[in-house]
């Protein structure tokens, strides 16, 4: 390995880069696109959430319970219907998300303690439903309670902790940084080389003195640069823009994006080589980036709850061990020296990444 | 009007051939889109199913114990007994548990029941104290006696056993077709004009517009095709009910593939490499699926957020197709989504057309 083959390659792709001003604020300004949007746009907590009431007979009852669940934070009641066709209608257009329906006779089956009401969801939303009928129960139960005189026969005490007030972009934040880097750091190196096969610049290359390690070792050097750059203007952003508590340090979080980058480069590498021409490397980058990340990850949808095949899946998608690393640093301020399995993960994972982008670079030609 | 369709016909045989010679581009039209649908299909759900609980019992009574034989009894929680508070807090530290519930040494004079949720995963600590509670509660009254004066009887419609997967299925066919079809268009005209081969197009009799529907077609029947391919996945493979009526499905699918593929083409108005395109058409895709209501509620959304959504073609088709599945809608309950895919697809195809020259 000479160094200065290594600096060659790398200053002829910084020129590349810089060449190219257009692609290279996108790749700058694409982590703080997805940070602003994703920590603005996403919440997964519910609020008055629209819901219509058929109240078939105007009592003081009646008037009592519905008055409680428009003044609860999670409802808002936002029309009245006199029959069930309009409310089913209302349902069906989606204009509502639940219906409540308080029958005819409740203020009469309320004084034999033997009341019911009914709660219409909407639940194409299934997430939405859950929650919605959480609360519902919740709230007409304290209800129950508050009428029966009587003391509950349990209290429930409901804390969180980490993240006291459950705020869903706490929970996002820290994730989103792992998404956004998951994508960059592929997409920023997977058209580099298949982009020197399609002109036929490779050709030339073999007729200089470059060895396959020290072209692959001058690629990827300065995309590892703005792959830093880009995970620091994300963790500002998070913690100066989006309030989100870093607990843990940030040399050990800038230790484990490092290695994070270095994984998510040689894939993209490796995407690059095998496909040979742009049109097919952004394809693939495309499926076998962003959506892996933001799907398998446990980012949004919880590993433990898939299908024991599609955990082992998730494996083999580094975000996975990055999410759970940026949350542990964010959130549970952790040293990842507690959860070193995930970093040994993420090493082995570069290991072998290095190793076969190093064996499939054979065949770009070069010496080896 | 007779040379245009000659000319038209031409440039399609080309550019049929162009994509679809690389064997390995065949397999990126069949392939990936139905591993997307399965894998995602299994992988998307909020919701927690086998939870594992951390149980932090000082009272040791028998009221503490019923409690939580009938959180076992749900069959929805994993009980992992540890002889105190810092050891729980431990294993919460280390992801290994995603709630704490604790029974004070006072429970038989105070019965407070403490839940702890991890809330590093917001989502997931909502619903396990939901459920968690729900059951303390109900099973605390049991024992109480007496039933309360008032029950809460629920129905989930269109969704009884309220399963994501049925939400979430429909919604990856949306999105599927989008990945496959916008960036490969904005490729295919850059590419031709980085290789420098649309000079050569340039001096041929073709006009610009049978240049961009020539350009069109053959991603729009890849599109089109992958709706087929994914639809009938999903009804043979998940038995995701499809309800409505399906030419509804065809009318919104090709609206839908007017809007992303107009998107596609103006994004290869505004990149001269195809690493341009690329990472464009990544500036756009995700948005597009972040501010769709594909994952999140967009009524959830900022005020100011809500009214950008407006200009994503996905989060109309989303609506449509999700109700064509479970609603059963035909194509009159969604006239405002297919004339709003049509006018965004519209105004991109004349940005684009007045932009590539």
């Amino acid at each position: 390995m000479n160094l200065q083959h290594v600096r060659a390659m790398a200053r002829k792709e910084w020129w590349h880069l810089l060449r190219d001003p257009r692609s290279l604020a996108l790749i700058l300004l694409m982590p703080l696109m997805l940070l602003f949007l994703f920590g603005y746009a996403v919440r997964l907590d519910i609020s008055e959430a629209p819901i219509g009431v058929l109240q078939e007979s105007r009592d003081a009852q009646s008037d009592d319970i519905v008055a409680r669940f428009d003044a609860s934070h999670a409802f808002q009641i936002t029309a009245r219907f006199h029959d069930r066709r309009s409310l089913r209608a209302a349902l069906q257009s989606g204009q509502i998300w639940a219906g409540l329906v308080v029958p005819y006779d409740y203020a009469k089956r309320l004084r034999r303690n033997d009341a019911a009401l009914q709660l219409l969801l909407d639940a194409v939303d299934a997430n939405t439903a859950r929650l919605l009928r959480n609360y519902a129960t919740a709230l007409v139960n304290d209800y129950a309670l508050s009428l029966s005189g009587r003391a509950p026969p349990v209290r429930i005490e409901d804390r969180s902790w980490f993240n006291e007030t459950k705020e869903s972009r706490f929970a996002i934040v820290p994730g989103v940084i792992a998404i956004v880097m998951a994508v960059i750091g592929a997409l920023m190196t997977s058209l580099t080389i298949a982009r020197e096969m399609e002109y036929g610049n490779l050709v030339m290359l073999r007729t200089t003195p470059l060895t396959r390690g020290e072209f692959l070792l001058g690629k990827l050097f300065p995309y590892f640069f703005i792959g830093m750059a880009d995970l620091l203007l994300a963790v500002g952003a998070a913690v100066y823009v989006f309030d989100v508590p870093l607990r843990g340090s940030l040399a050990a979080l800038t230790l484990v994006s490092a290695l994070f980058v270095l994984v998510v480069m040689l894939q993209g590498a490796l995407i690059s080589m095998v496909a040979g021409n742009q049109m097919l490397a952004s394809q693939i980058s495309l499926i076998s980036t962003f959506l892996p990340a933001f799907l398998l990850s446990g980012f949004i949808f919880a590993i433990e709850n898939m299908p024991v095949a599609l955990q082992y899946i998730t494996y083999v998608v580094p975000a996975r061990y990055y999410v759970a690393l940026s949350k542990l640093i964010f959130l549970k301020g952790v040293s990842p020296v507690l959860v070193w399995t995930e970093v040994a993960a993420l090493l082995a994972m570069l290991l072998l990444m290095a190793r076969i982008a190093f064996v499939r670079a054979r065949r770009l030609g070069l010496l080896p | 009007m007779i040379g245009s369709l000659v000319r038209l016909r031409a440039l399609l045989a080309k550019e049929f051939r162009q994509l679809l010679r690389d064997p390995r581009m065949r397999f990126f039209v069949v392939v990936p889109p139905l591993i997307q649908l399965v894998v995602l299909g299994y992988a998307a759900s909020f919701d927690v199913r086998e939870a594992q609980i951390a149980v932090v019992d000082y009272a040791h009574t028998q009221q503490s114990r019923d409690l939580l034989a009938a959180v076992t009894a749900g069959g929805h929680f994993i009980l992992h007994p540890f002889p105190d508070m810092a050891a729980a807090a431990d294993a919460m530290d280390r992801n290994r548990v995603r709630a704490i519930v604790h029974f004070a040494p006072d429970f038989a004079r105070r019965p407070v029941v403490q839940l702890i949720a991890d809330g590093s995963d917001s989502n997931s600590a909502q619903i396990v104290t939901g459920q968690l509670s729900q059951i303390i509660r109900h099973s605390g009254q049991q024992r109480a006696g007496g039933q309360l004066p008032v029950q809460l009887q629920e129905r989930a419609w269109y969704n009884p056993n309220l399963e994501d997967r049925e939400y979430f299925v429909p919604g990856i066919i949306a999105t599927v077709v989008l990945v496959a079809t916008m960036i490969l268009t904005a490729m295919t005209v850059v590419r031709e004009r980085e290789m420098g081969t649309l000079e050569r197009l340039m001096v041929t009799p073709l006009a610009r517009l049978e240049f961009l529907v020539g350009k069109m077609i053959p991603v729009a029947c890849i599109g089109l095709f992958d709706v087929v391919l994914v639809t009938v996945l999903a009804i043979a493979w998940f038995k995701i009910p499809f309800r409505g009526d399906p030419s509804a499905l065809l009318l919104g699918s090709v609206l839908y593939l007017t809007s992303t593929l107009g998107l596609g083409l103006l994004i290869s108005s505004y990149s001269s490499t195809q690493q341009q395109a690329m990472l464009l058409g990544f500036f756009v895709i995700m948005p597009a699926i972040i501010l769709s209501g594909f994952a999140f509620p967009i009524r959830n959304m900022p005020e100011g957020v809500q009214w950008l959504t407006f200009l994503d073609p996905l989060r109309y088709f989303l609506v449509v197709i999700r109700d064509l599945f479970l609603k059963g809608s035909g194509i009159f309950d969604h006239l405002f989504e297919y004339g709003m895919m049509a006018l965004l697809g519209a105004t991109a195809l004349l940005l684009s057309a007045l932009r590539i020259r």
